[in-house]
């Protein structure tokens, strides 16, 4: 037996050096007992009880008046601690490239304008060591989406916590995303899309006669088989979504009235920037909108500084339906800074609650898997975090443990192995002195 | 690799500096029948350096790198000011400590280059451990402005006391920059660069109600807001006035874009 226990930890030894290895199925009750839920529709327990069966969410309730059998479960005593769905993040290169300046190491922009069918899913590295830089803050569900091109491609939703592609899907090719034509305008900051304003009128009609196309493809029958075209398909019968990546006011409205010319219903808009200025004509419309990294500068000199960090209170007045994501320079690596984001929209006037929306339920419902992420709630998946204190603001964002589906995550990376191996070496000297 | 281009630039100033003494020996005379040496404006530099006549600040990733310009360092008799970035710095904590630089680093930025892979955000935290003054930058226009989130990171990540966190970026970049006797913290007789924050200075919660430089008031809160809606009703009745001219049938002009653009350490070959 202790022969067996020193080979099991020379084993996991080993595995953390190379890559955190994706937690085994949830075979026993868990119990988390004590913990402030944030239940991430706007609700909280402030003593809760949570039972995890199945790797679904069993019991969520007030444990102030209730005895519990803990015999036969794996108990947790998170009192005092903060419990919250895993957050969501939407419009993520995560796993389709490690370092920004090694091109070897990106595979998330394929040659071409029109390219519904590639599908980012393919690329996605399940072994990136970025990703377990992000789950340790937090993040547990991504958006993996493709970049470039005036249709990049589709895009998939995913756990972090896999071995290989297939086994991290959680919602395969969920949406067809497109970089919709607009005008510059005086963007300060460097974009990766595209430079539509010598082409802007003509790119306009290509995209349109594009979809005009793919529509009569998908009416019509016994064509040749044009995979750009199929993968189009669910798009009209509403099986994927169609995500418009758009900036300015200009793009947001033609964008809309498009998809609504269409008859589309099943449409987001993503970065929407200047989304602010026409909330009202979102709510209206009914439009969700996955907001661009608020952690930006204005992108008009006359705008308020403060723009982007209010632009959430804002959409959360009028009624709009939108999440947070973190797309721009370093999104990768930056991406566990998500939850922090979040929490500078508290200080620009949204409530603690409604900021934790904007990362979990909303980022859920505008993805589509709100009947089973996003919230604490029984039945749904027992994709959870505890943090040691509030997992909005940086200093007492300290995650210490974390579930998909039950299953109870490493929470371990490359960059705390390196402080744990130097801390020690620190410690050897200060001793010698 | 690069220890030779040093080691070159620093022999060729030490030798520069030889000529140039003798030649100033010389009397009137054998000036006259001599060749006086060429003046160098790089040389004249790197002289300066190894007189201890001026800082270095030496942008820097790799712990090899550190190491390696230390030594030079050391063996040519002058102190490196400050290594910037210095994502391994916590590699080769104690060398830089007996060398006597200050670090100034990225607090959680990693992935970007290969060469910063093993870039970690508790890099602060332990060069300040082993009592190096270290401060944190920021290298981005947005991020600047949002520096007290920044040094929280010190102290989720290295578990740096608070204190500790928030003196790098005020005490600790002061000290890097020898102004520490007139800013950097709040004492007796020093500047009145002040801020006045909502709540805790390090939390994505707060929001900066007020700020004073040398004790004149900078930015309010409560003022920039009345200025915002002064700022827009202006504005407004400029576009009315230029809509009615128009109407009127008076001359218009076409609207003139200005370009903007955050300038960043490689953009040397912008054009205007």
């Amino acid at each position: 037996m202790k022969n067996l226990t020193l080979i099991n930890i020379c084993l996991s030894f080993f595995a953390l050096a190379v890559a955190q290895t994706p937690a085994p199925d949830q075979n026993k009750r868990i119990l988390l007992y004590g913990g402030i839920a944030h239940l991430g529709n706007g609700e909280v327990i402030e003593n809760s009880l949570i039972i995890l069966e199945g790797g679904k969410i069993l019991t969520i309730e007030d444990a102030s008046n209730i005895r519990i059998d803990i015999s036969d479960a794996e108990y947790h005593d998170v009192i005092g601690k903060h419990v919250y769905p895993g957050f969501i993040l939407p419009n993520t290169t995560l796993g389709l490239a490690d370092i920004d300046a090694v091109r070897a190491t990106k595979d998330f922009d394929e040659v071409g304008e029109f390219n519904p069918h590639i599908r980012s899913i393919i690329a996605y590295n399940t072994d990136s060591p970025v990703i377990p830089t992000v789950r340790t803050n937090g993040v547990l569900i991504g958006q993996i989406t493709p970049r470039g091109g005036m249709v990049s491609g589709t895009s998939s939703l995913v756990e972090f916590d896999a071995w290989n592609y297939e086994d991290a899907l959680y919602k395969e090719d969920d949406a067809i995303h497109v970089n919709w034509p607009e005008k510059r305008i005086s963007f300060v900051e460097h974009d990766h899309k595209k430079n539509h304003d010598d082409e802007y009128e003509k790119d306009l009609s290509e995209i349109k006669s594009f979809f005009n196309r793919a529509k009569s493809y998908v009416k019509s029958s016994g064509k040749k088989t044009d995979l750009a075209l199929e993968a189009m398909k669910g798009v009209f019968t509403g099986s994927k979504q169609l995500f418009f990546h758009v900036r300015t006011v200009k793009g947001i409205k033609s964008a809309v009235l498009f998809a609504k010319k269409l008859n589309l219903d099943n449409f987001v808009l993503v970065g929407a920037d200047d989304a602010w200025r026409v909330a009202d004509f979102l709510a209206e419309n009914e439009v969700p909108v996955v907001l661009n990294r608020i952690h930006r500068l204005p992108m008009r000199k006359n705008e308020d500084v403060d723009v982007a960090y209010k632009t959430p209170k804002i959409l959360q007045d009028a009624g709009v339906l939108f999440c947070l994501d973190y797309e721009g320079d370093m999104e990768r690596m930056g991406a566990r800074n998500l939850p922090f984001t979040a929490g500078t929209s508290v200080a620009y006037g949204l409530s603690k609650e409604e900021a934790l929306m904007s990362i979990t339920l909303n980022a859920a419902k505008i993805l589509k898997v709100d009947n089973s992420l996003g919230s604490l709630e029984e039945g749904k998946d027992a994709t959870l975090i505890v943090s040691e204190g509030d997992a909005l603001d940086v200093m007492s964002n300290n995650i210490s443990l974390a579930f998909i589906r039950g299953k109870k995550l490493e929470l371990n990376n490359h960059q705390i192995d390196l402080f744990n191996k130097y801390k020690k070496r620190h410690k050897e000297f200060s001793e010698e002195e | 690799m690069l220890r030779q281009v040093y080691y070159d630039a620093f022999i060729r100033a030490k030798e520069y500096d030889k000529d140039w003494v003798a030649w100033r020996k010389l009397s009137a005379s054998q000036k006259k029948e001599g060749k006086m040496p060429r003046k160098d404006l790089d040389l004249d530099c790197l002289l300066e350096i190894l007189k201890d006549e001026r800082e270095i600040t030496c942008h820097s990733y790799r712990q090899s790198e550190i190491n390696m310009l230390m030594q030079v360092a050391d063996s040519m008799g002058f102190t490196l000011n400050t290594f910037t970035h210095i994502l391994e710095g916590y590699k080769v904590a104690e060398k830089i400590k007996a060398h006597g630089a200050g670090a100034s680093t990225f607090s959680d930025w990693w992935a970007y280059k290969y060469e910063v892979n093993d870039a970690i955000p508790h890099n602060g935290a332990l060069l300040n451990d082993m009592g190096i003054v270290t401060a944190f930058n920021s290298d981005d226009a947005e991020m600047a402005r949002r520096l007290n989130q920044e040094a929280a990171k010190a102290v989720k990540y290295g578990g740096a006391s608070e204190e500790d966190a928030w003196k790098f970026i005020t005490l600790n970049p002061a000290k890097l920059l020898h102004i520490e006797d007139k800013t950097g913290s709040l004492k007796k007789g020093k500047d009145a660069d002040l801020v006045l924050w909502s709540g805790h200075p390090m939390s994505v919660y707060s929001v900066v109600e007020q700020t004073y430089v040398d004790g004149r008031l900078y930015y309010s809160l409560s003022l920039d807001r009345e200025n915002r809606l002064r700022n827009a009703k202006e504005r407004n009745r400029l576009t009315q006035k230029m809509l009615s001219e128009k109407k009127a049938g008076k001359k218009t002009q076409k609207i003139k874009k200005e370009r903007s653009f955050i300038f960043h350490c490689d953009d040397e070959s912008y054009s205007f």
